[in-house]
């Protein structure tokens, strides 16, 4: 910068404050807030990713007591009413998370001092606080996490804490429009209700780990930094997902917010309780969903469905169990490896249309069946198309390998 | 391109350090054991009261409709609230909606007439004070038959004019008649009020409950007058601060609130008022579902003072000091484990004349300067008092200047009472 420009500058920044003692101040606030977050968190992800909702900063629980001790009230309609009644009746089993540069939320799981939350909330945290509704302050230990399904479980000392599991719901027969209900600590807004609808149901989603969580709940609840860990209620007040992701273009939220559901909560965190991680079944093959363009490329029927295998890891239980990829380049990339290397989508290759009895219409189906029943160890019977012809292939499954 | 982005990080970072430094800058606080203190900060930094937006209104007739029942403006006064139960829908409303949603459109049909867009004119100077015109807007709503409208003080702060536009498209030159900058409220006139509309009903917000339903209505943007978003409540009781502003027990919603809806009324499923919207916490500047209104309690404590006297007098007690914790006691070996220190006290004011005493002697407690010797307050009118916070909330929510409070001090070792008459707060 020249001469002039530093001139410039100054004069810039005098002008700046006397337009600051003006009406400006309110919107130069604004500009501040954008800069802080932007500063703080650095570029945003992509509208098509996902964040995870940590915040970065850890800010005070505002107000730990704002829980109303009110009832009744000028509560007037059903809706309403039913709204202040999970709310009293939730929040108490709801906790703010403060690992010291970042906070988050979590729920009782039972009265033995087991907390749930998001792995990426207390992942790391060399110190972890947990702070009640009715203001309770306790440390808490880290007894199991689940990078995949970024789950942890956190415990505290049961002794003198007013412990009140949450009831768990069932997020398997959930249906876009239903009413949902977060609770948690956006921001730091210790014991924030919000509330919205099923937006979509079925999402996957991204863990930080890089593995994909099947059957994730879309909701337009509000959903930000804080939210975290937190969970995601029914109508009646029922936990049927753990509040994890939103996607937005900025870090706050845009209605578009994503929990983990319920189902994996109910797999995952008893592991964790008893060894202290959970082991995810491994199959060991990379698939695309079939669709009419990839059929036209790789000369199926057009209207196939399924989930096409595009190439097999050696030594994992699809290889060994003889599961079949393409061979034949049909010159089309579709995608990178671990390694970065392009994927060519080569034809000929298996065609996955059920796995034991229950239909695969997309490559998820197969993830959401091992996320449902399956373990290491099981032997699962996949229904192959292979030139046209139905074959079944015992797959015995192996644990993950860490990404 | 790249020069300019540079200034703007400058201007940026200059109005960062000042939204720092309008923080709240005479008292001195006493070290916290933990970091809240800080982290309070980079919340309070984040939340911005709704700037007043430049933009031309845009102003769509709506029915007008019929009255409510109750128009009292007093809280306690209001015996007979609309009975909920029984909001009439509207003859013409389609039998296919549901009963909440009848009830929703209902109360939108009876209110929204009373919701007014407020457009502030403020001339700027530039650099060489050359007039700069700019146009600000908010929202407002009717509050009595005689005209009142009740907006955020922001909304009009340092207007030159400011002209307020009813749904039947009239755009009409208002008067300021009273402000209270503590509380970001602000009374305007209108000399006449359209035909049919009626104020809006006060309603009680001591009694909300998180979870109930409750509805915005106002001018996003500036663009979209008479704008509804509903909600819930998501939270009470918060203490929100902006700059030098305090907003005390203001109501949370997740009902979508956006610069423009300054000023707009929060209303219960009832369609009575409940709260004034008058912030946002979000790193985007757009509602991220985190809205804050100033709740009826104090539009129903501060407008009708706005009203007859133009400022609203706050009870001055003149003192600043530490919040003593336990170990902040112990530390400088007081008997005692909680209470006010008292560290400095204006000139002239109700503390000081009263004879409270302040610091004697300056220390060093940890890394922090402390200023001590005075008076540690203990009790205030009988009840113990634990955080200067909550003290000042006390005096601002239950007292008016000329009220007397009887103080419990502790000095050179010893119990003594103290009666202190308050004041009224001088004006800046």
């Amino acid at each position: 910068m020249g001469k002039s420009g530093k001139i410039f500058a100054v004069i810039g920044i005098l002008f700046l404050l006397l337009l600051l003692t003006g009406v400006c101040v309110g919107a130069s606030l604004l500009l501040v807030n954008t800069s802080v977050s932007q500063v703080v968190h650095g570029p945003i992800a992509s509208i098509e990713k996902a964040t995870p909702m940590a915040t970065t900063a850890s800010p005070t629980p505002a107000n730990p007591s704002a829980v109303p001790t009110v009832t009744g009230g000028s509560v007037s309609d059903v809706v309403s009413r039913q709204y202040v009644r999970i709310y009293q009746e939730v929040n108490p089993s709801v906790v703010y998370i403060d690992v010291g540069d970042a906070s988050g939320s979590g729920f009782v799981w039972d009265k033995e001092g087991h907390i749930v939350t998001n792995n990426h909330v207390v992942d790391g945290a060399k110190k972890i606080q947990v702070t009640f509704s009715d203001s309770a302050s306790v440390s808490a230990t880290l007894v199991g996490q689940d990078p995949d399904s970024d789950l942890a479980v956190i415990k505290v000392d049961p002794a003198g804490l007013d412990l009140r599991p949450v009831r768990l719901g069932d997020s398997i027969n959930l249906k876009p429009g239903e009413r949902a209900i977060a609770i948690g600590n956006p921001f730091g807004w210790v014991g924030t209700m919000t509330v919205g609808i099923i937006s979509a149901i079925g999402r996957s989603i991204e863990a930080p780990s890089g593995y994909l969580i099947p059957e994730a709940i879309q909701t337009d609840a509000a959903i930000n930094p804080g939210n975290s860990g937190g969970p995601l209620l029914d109508f009646q007040g029922r936990v049927i997902g753990v509040n994890s992701q939103i996607s937005s273009p900025v870090r706050a939220s845009s209605g578009i917010g994503f929990a983990i559901p319920v189902q994996i909560v109910k797999r995952v965190v008893p592991s964790l309780i008893k060894t202290g991680h959970y082991n995810h079944p491994f199959i060991g093959m990379r698939g695309i969903t079939l669709s009419p363009e990839l059929n036209k490329i790789l000369g199926l029927p057009l209207n196939q469905r399924g989930a096409y295998v595009l190439s097999v890891l050696p030594g994992y239980p699809a290889a060994k169990a003889g599961l079949k990829a393409g061979t034949e380049d049909t010159g089309k990339i579709i995608g990178r490896d671990e390694q970065g290397q392009p994927l060519h989508l080569m034809a000929g290759g298996d065609i996955i249309v059920g796995i034991e009895n229950q239909p695969v219409k997309e490559f998820d189906d197969i993830l959401v069946y091992l996320f449902r029943y399956a373990s290491p160890g099981d032997t699962v019977q996949l229904h192959v198309l292979r030139h046209g012809k139905e074959i079944i292939i015992p797959v015995t499954l192996t644990t993950r390998p860490k990404h | 391109m790249r020069r300019f982005l540079k200034f703007c990080a400058v201007l940026l970072i200059s109005s960062l350090f000042l939204a720092a430094c309008a923080g709240r800058p005479t008292r001195p606080r006493p070290t916290p054991s933990t970091e809240p203190a800080q982290a309070t900060a980079t919340a309070t930094r984040t939340i911005s009261a709704l700037p007043a937006v430049m933009a031309q209104s845009n102003r769509t007739p709506t029915p007008t409709t019929a009255p409510a029942t109750c128009n009292d403006t007093l809280l306690s006064g209001c015996t007979t609230p609309v009975p909920d139960e029984t909001v009439t829908p509207f003859p013409t409303l389609p039998s296919t909606l549901t009963a909440p949603e009848k009830r929703i459109v209902t109360i939108y049909q009876r209110v929204s007439p009373a919701v007014v867009n407020v457009t502030s004119h403020i001339i700027q100077e530039d650099f060489f004070f050359g007039p700069i015109p700019e146009e600000g807007s908010g929202s407002g709503f009717l509050f009595d038959r005689a005209g009142h409208i009740v907006t955020n003080y922001h909304v009009v702060e340092n207007a030159q004019s400011v002209e307020v536009a009813f749904s039947d498209n009239v755009v009409e030159k208002a008067q300021i008649v009273g402000v209270d900058p503590e509380n970001d409220l602000a009374v305007l006139l209108v000399k006449q009020v359209p035909a049919g509309v009626q104020p809006i009903t006060l309603g009680d917000s001591r009694h909300l409950l998180v979870g109930q339903t409750v509805l915005a209505i106002g001018n996003p943007f500036g663009r979209f007058g008479r704008t509804l978003t509903v909600g819930v409540v998501s939270a009470l009781n918060r203490t929100i601060e902006t700059g030098d502003r305090r907003l005390r027990q203001a109501i949370q919603t997740d009902a979508a609130i956006n610069r423009g809806n300054s000023g707009g009324p929060l209303l219960d499923s009832s369609g009575r008022l409940v709260g004034v919207n008058s912030a946002i916490f979000s790193p985007s500047g757009t509602s991220a579902g985190i809205g804050f209104a100033i709740p009826a309690s104090t539009v129903a404590r501060v407008v009708p003072v706005l009203i007859q006297r133009g400022y609203y007098p706050h009870p001055w007690f003149g003192a600043i000091g530490y919040t003593l914790t336990p170990s902040l006691a112990r530390a400088l070996r007081l008997p005692v484990d909680h209470g006010l220190l008292v560290a400095q006290l204006y000139r002239g004011s109700p503390a000081a004349q009263a004879g409270l005493h302040g610091a004697t002697q300056e220390v060093i407690v940890g890394n922090r300067r402390l200023l001590v010797g005075g008076d540690v307050i203990l009790r205030v009118d009988g009840k113990p008092v634990s955080d200067w916070d909550a003290f000042d909330d006390d005096l601002e929510l239950h007292k008016r200047p000329g009220d007397t409070l009887t103080l419990t001090i502790l000095r050179n070792g010893k119990q003594q009472t103290l009666r202190v008459r308050l004041a009224a707060k001088p004006r800046s």
